[in-house]
């Protein structure tokens, strides 16, 4: 099981990435006459994830440097640790207790990427639990926490400055550094010495140990990226630098995104309802909410990623505004049909997952399966994210119905996106 | 001869065109519409025959006569040439040059089906240091649809390598052979454009899936 912690976590990232676009519309109301459809999640059933797009195969060794440094931290930990303070020791042991669990806990994951950021998360905690404990009993890091920070900078700059893309192919280029990319963007940021370390630790242990955690998350961060990096070029013989190419690719399917989305233009930031129909308590109002929403956030998301040089990632982002478009307009005529406009039940979510489940999979295995990976993973997001929402009793059926249709009707769109990525590549 | 039905010339056009929803998929009186802004159309799947004439001699004509090259001023005027061919009597009515570069050309436009195709032919005249590229050809939609085939072709000017070996004074003349994969009765006019930069264009491609919506929403 995933600690509380992480789920919160997830539930934030995919906010961001997957569910981008949720601010209510400006028109219509939220109000539902299906309140009463009970849902669990046997109705929707659960999700295969498809094969990882990371071009070779990912050694257990990332892991196990992750579980070893994770174990390290937490053995300068007392099992019963005294702190004057009852509450903060309690908490201390408590979370102590937490990690020491995960130490030999598979996580759920389908992809080795996503099983390492579990992993670095878990590390991140125990890093937690060692500062705060140390921090209690006396001991102020500040000093040492600044050298670290300003060594991880150090080593960042200097794994920046070597990466030039080597690949075997402009594909692979993609497919190999845009988790590297995602990476580097992350240690970026967990590297910034803001939250400070707190002045007093004593008085503010929990911050110092957030602080502490936070640094071992950089460092675990940039130790991934420089590890995918070996990894994929020790599986491969011959490797050139692809980055003018990904940057060339790049711009190409910048203009067509921004072509293609202009088709929808009159359906992104719209003050009035497009449709002539009452969507008012609708799946097709969440449907046309989420389907709007996530081409609106998307292209702002590729746009910073172009300006902050993420090239790999823009590619994929753009083959996810492609597929984003297509949905859209699939979600248009599909209300202007009088889809999605029905009452919801509980056989209604029901069919609905299961195509959405369907269109997954077979997203999955039509050709280019790995950018059809990339740009599918935001339906992965929402189902999972569907899912915790109906474990938790939060969910409403109407909009669970709405965002599954969705997820259908951009699995659906995803092989001709792929499709249309890869051969700009070539 | 047996000109292809309307409705397959469309189908020929969607299929050249990428553009798989032409107008009056959706309902027009429940606006805003979905745009694909391609009244314009891009036709991506052209074959094209390029030539280039060193002696810069008139490539192709209407009518009976060629210009000669010597002819200064009737003869840089004669090098530009255009011709929409959607039949075998347009092409009845061109005489085309003794040239070996103007014989590719006839025999390409000779090769046609114009039950299935038509051919824009073009010809201009280049500085010996240069060189023309064609980089889209569209025809216009609406024209289409009444049977006129009204094609243009974008085409960009750039510096030859620059181990070529040429004279600034020289001029030579260049011709296109488009074939465009749609048929049509006439050509009631045509279009051309010239770019001084073959940098690519930034306008970008139209991408365009089939998925259609579930006849119910959450229903079978």
């Amino acid at each position: 099981m995933r600690s509380r912690r992480n789920v919160l976590a997830g539930l934030g990232t995919i906010s961001v990435t997957g569910l981008a676009g949720c601010a209510a519309l400006p028109f219509g109301n939220d109000h539902s006459d299906n309140e009463d459809v009970s849902l669990s999640t046997e109705d929707i059933g659960s999700l295969a994830w498809p094969e990882s797009p990371f071009p070779v195969t990912v050694p257990p060794s990332l892991v196990n440097a992750h579980r070893d440094r994770t174990r390290e931290l937490l053995a300068a930990v007392p099992p019963d640790p005294s702190v004057p303070n009852g509450a903060v020791a309690e908490e201390v042991q408590s979370d102590r207790e937490h990690t020491v669990n995960q130490l030999d806990d598979e996580p759920d994951e389908s992809w080795p990427t996503e099983e390492l950021s579990t992993w670095r998360g878990r590390r991140n905690e125990a890093a937690g639990v060692l500062g705060t404990y140390r921090a209690a009993t006396g001991k102020d890091d500040a000093e040492a926490l600044t050298e670290r920070q300003q060594g991880v900078r150090d080593d960042l700059a200097s794994f920046v400055a070597d990466h030039e893309y080597r690949a075997s192919s402009p594909l692979e280029a993609v497919l190999a550094h845009a988790p590297i990319e995602e990476l580097v963007g992350d240690c970026r940021r967990h590297v910034r010495p803001a939250p400070a370390y707190p002045s007093d630790p004593v008085a503010s242990p929990f911050q110092a140990g957030d602080a502490v955690g936070r640094v071992e998350l950089a460092r675990a961060t940039l130790a991934d990226a420089r590890r995918l990096r070996e990894t994929y070029l020790g599986e491969r013989s011959e490797t050139t630098a692809q980055w003018t190419a990904l940057i060339d690719a790049s711009r190409r399917l910048e203009y067509a995104a921004s072509r293609t989305r202009s088709s929808v233009d009159d359906f992104l930031d719209r003050e009035e309802s497009p449709f002539r129909a009452d969507l008012d308590g609708t799946a097709g109002r969440w449907l046309f909410r989420r389907a709007s929403g996530y081409v609106e956030a998307k292209v702002e998301e590729a746009r910073e990623h172009r300006n902050d040089g993420q090239f790999a990632a823009a590619v994929i982002e753009a083959g996810q505004i492609l597929a984003g478009v297509e949905a859209l307009r699939a979600t248009i005529n599909g209300i202007r049909d009088g889809a999605y406009l029905g009452e919801v039940t509980t056989e209604s979510v029901s069919r609905t997952a299961d195509r959405a489940r369907e269109a997954i999979t077979t997203a999955g295995e039509r050709d280019n399966p790995r950018v059809a990976a990339q740009i599918v993973r935001p339906t992965l997001g929402t189902f999972e994210y569907v899912t915790n929402l109906i474990a938790e009793h939060y969910a409403d059926a109407v909009r669970v119905e709405g965002d599954l249709a969705w997820a259908e009707l951009y699995a659906r769109a995803v092989p001709a996106a792929a499709e249309f990525v890869v051969e700009r590549l070539e | 001869m047996v000109m292809p039905s309307l409705t397959r010339r469309r189908a020929l056009l969607a299929v050249a065109s990428g553009v798989a929803a032409l107008a009056g998929c959706s309902s027009e009186a429940d606006p805003p519409m979905i745009d694909p802004q391609s009244n314009h159309n891009t036709i991506e799947d052209y074959e094209v025959r390029h030539v280039r004439n060193e002696d810069g001699v008139v490539l192709f004509a209407h009518g009976a006569e060629l210009p000669t090259p010597n002819d200064e001023e009737r003869g840089r005027y004669a090098r530009h040439g255009r011709s929409v061919i959607v039949s075998e009597d347009d092409l009845a009515e061109l005489r085309f040059g003794d040239v070996q570069e103007a014989g590719r050309l006839r025999s390409f436009v000779t090769e046609t089906d114009f039950d299935s195709s038509s051919v824009y032919l073009l010809s201009m005249p280049v500085e010996a240091c240069y060189e023309i590229r064609l980089q889209s050809a569209t025809v216009e939609l609406d024209e289409l649809k009444r049977d006129d085939l009204q094609p243009h072709a974008d085409f960009c000017r750039t510096h030859r390598p620059a181990d070529v070996e040429c004279s600034v004074e020289e001029i030579h003349t260049v011709g296109f052979a488009i074939r465009l994969p749609v048929a049509a009765e006439q050509s009631s006019g045509m279009g051309r454009g010239m770019s001084s930069s073959c940098r690519p264009s930034p306008r970008g491609e139209y991408f365009n899936a089939t998925v259609t919506p579930a006849s119910g929403g959450g229903g079978e």
